[in-house]
């Protein structure tokens, strides 16, 4: 409906990062995730954004698959890094507004990598690199097949899950509220929602189980579909990485 | 008079993006009270974004819709929207609640009750219902509510044959002033709807234009 959000959507294109094996670039998202968490200096805020801006322009995305954040987003982080520079800190009394203006570069850092993964691989590809970089946890008895299957159907389900979502919203405008109150009607729009979200995920495991049941970790990991091999591609973006990561702990 | 008019009306979806469909495409209309329109088409051809657009949800990406010259969606309390997942607009937990919800002081539920047979439910939970059985809980909502416009979208889907029966009959029971669009593949089922109001209408949708228009 209105203002509606584009989660997992893949951009067609031929690029170089379109091509790159999925492992790859799910890879090196999850290890700077990872590393870079620990400790985000400047250097690493500034490489992480010279990925996804560089990568963006290699990928070719247009500046329109961005989305416009909403202004109230805005809004809370300008508040808080104003109340941040109440608590003062060196250099010259910034420090808490720049720390705090240090985390929010970082948490869109990784965000926008998140979307630049997203634009630029099959949806259907994603649980089979989910499914490759986790299978080696089997050792360590994690129950990888139900975490994959979970993964691949969250994958499938995110995006109608938020196409409900948004229907639930703009049909409560409908609805008379003199009687219930804003925050009885909240509470209404969530139940509402919540009993959607399950019902929808129950019709997914019916039709699952339907169709045989869900396959294993392997299976997806090896998908057909999605290939198998590596290139110099794939090892200069973990090369970049890696750099990314030496310097995080470095600095 | 109440009436609904469409002035060249265009609809992208996801519009300025690279994922940007075209839904809706040179749509003039005009629906006069006590009209009861049709809409028809193939999966995708546009009809459920037509109801979006008359319903104020889908602003249009050219073009306008209003309700007595005021822009649609500014006026919600003059719409009731029926969709076809019935369940996302169904927010009390039970029968009777949704219904007495929708109804104000001066209404009474019952007529709609027992015009859709929910008489056996009215003390069930949403939950409990099939598919079904919401979308009967959504139409009541629609008699109940009364309002000069009122829009369903694909009521007859997943009904069985009575049911199908049941509900075209019951619509007998809205307002004779209202403007009543109903979107279906199901024409058949649903061409009795017609000749319920003051005037019948037939639209045709393809791809997105409203392509053909039969009056009764």
């Amino acid at each position: 409906m209105r203002n509606s959000l584009h989660i997992l959507r893949y951009v067609e294109g031929d690029s170089v990062i379109h091509r790159m094996n999925p492992r790859a670039k799910v890879l090196a998202l999850v290890l700077l995730l990872l590393v870079v968490s620990f400790d985000a200096s400047w250097i690493s805020v500034g490489l992480l954004w010279f990925l996804v801006i560089g990568g963006s322009m290699l990928a070719r995305l247009p500046r329109q698959v961005a989305p416009r954040p909403p202004r109230i987003l805005i809004v809370m982080m300008v508040a808080t890094i104003t109340l941040a520079l109440l608590a003062g800190g060196e250099p010259y009394g910034l420090g808490g507004a720049i720390l705090q203006t240090r985390l929010f570069a970082f948490t869109l850092g990784l965000l926008g990598l998140s979307l630049l993964v997203g634009w630029t691989t099959p949806t259907a590809d994603l649980p089979v690199a989910a499914a490759w970089l986790l299978t080696p946890l089997r050792w360590l008895h994690v129950p990888v097949d139900d975490v994959v299957a979970g993964l691949a159907l969250a994958t499938r389900a995110l995006p109608l899950v938020a196409e409900e979502f948004t229907t639930v919203i703009s049909l409560s405008r409908f609805r008379p509220q003199r009687l219930t109150g804003p925050l009885s009607h909240g509470m209404d729009l969530a139940a509402t929602a919540t009993t959607a979200t399950v019902r929808r995920g129950l019709e997914m495991g019916e039709a699952i189980e339907a169709r045989g049941g869900t396959p294993t970790a392997k299976q997806i990991a090896h998908s057909p579909g999605v290939p198998d091999a590596w290139g110099m591609n794939e090892l200069a973006l973990l090369g970049a990485v890696a750099a990314i990561i030496a310097l995080t702990l470095m600095t | 008079m109440t009436a609904l008019v469409l002035d060249n009306v265009r609809v992208d979806h996801a519009a300025g993006t690279p994922w940007e469909t075209c839904g809706l495409q040179n749509v003039n209309l005009q629906l006069e009270a006590g009209e009861r329109v049709l809409v028809v088409g193939g999966n995708g051809s546009g009809k459920s974004t037509l109801a979006s657009v008359m319903a104020g949800l889908i602003l249009p990406t050219e073009g306008t819709c209003t309700l007595d010259g005021i822009p649609i969606e500014e006026q919600a309390a003059q719409v009731t929207l029926v969709i076809q997942h019935t369940r996302l607009q169904l927010m009390r937990p039970t029968v009777r609640e949704e219904l007495e919800d929708l109804a104000d002081h001066t209404t009474v539920i019952t007529p709609a009750v027992n015009r859709l047979g929910l008489n056996g439910l009215l003390h069930r939970r949403i939950d409990e219902l099939s598919g079904g059985q919401q979308r009967r809980v959504g139409l009541a909502g629609a008699l109940v509510r009364k309002t000069p416009l009122i829009l369903l979208d694909e009521p007859m889907a997943g009904l069985d044959r009575e049911s199908r029966h049941q509900l075209v009959h019951a619509l007998e029971e809205l307002p004779h002033d209202s403007i009543v669009v109903v979107v279906t593949h199901d024409l058949p089922a649903s061409r009795p709807i017609l000749h319920q109001g003051l005037r019948g209408r037939l639209l045709h949708i393809d791809n997105g234009r409203v392509r053909e228009s039969v009056d009764r």
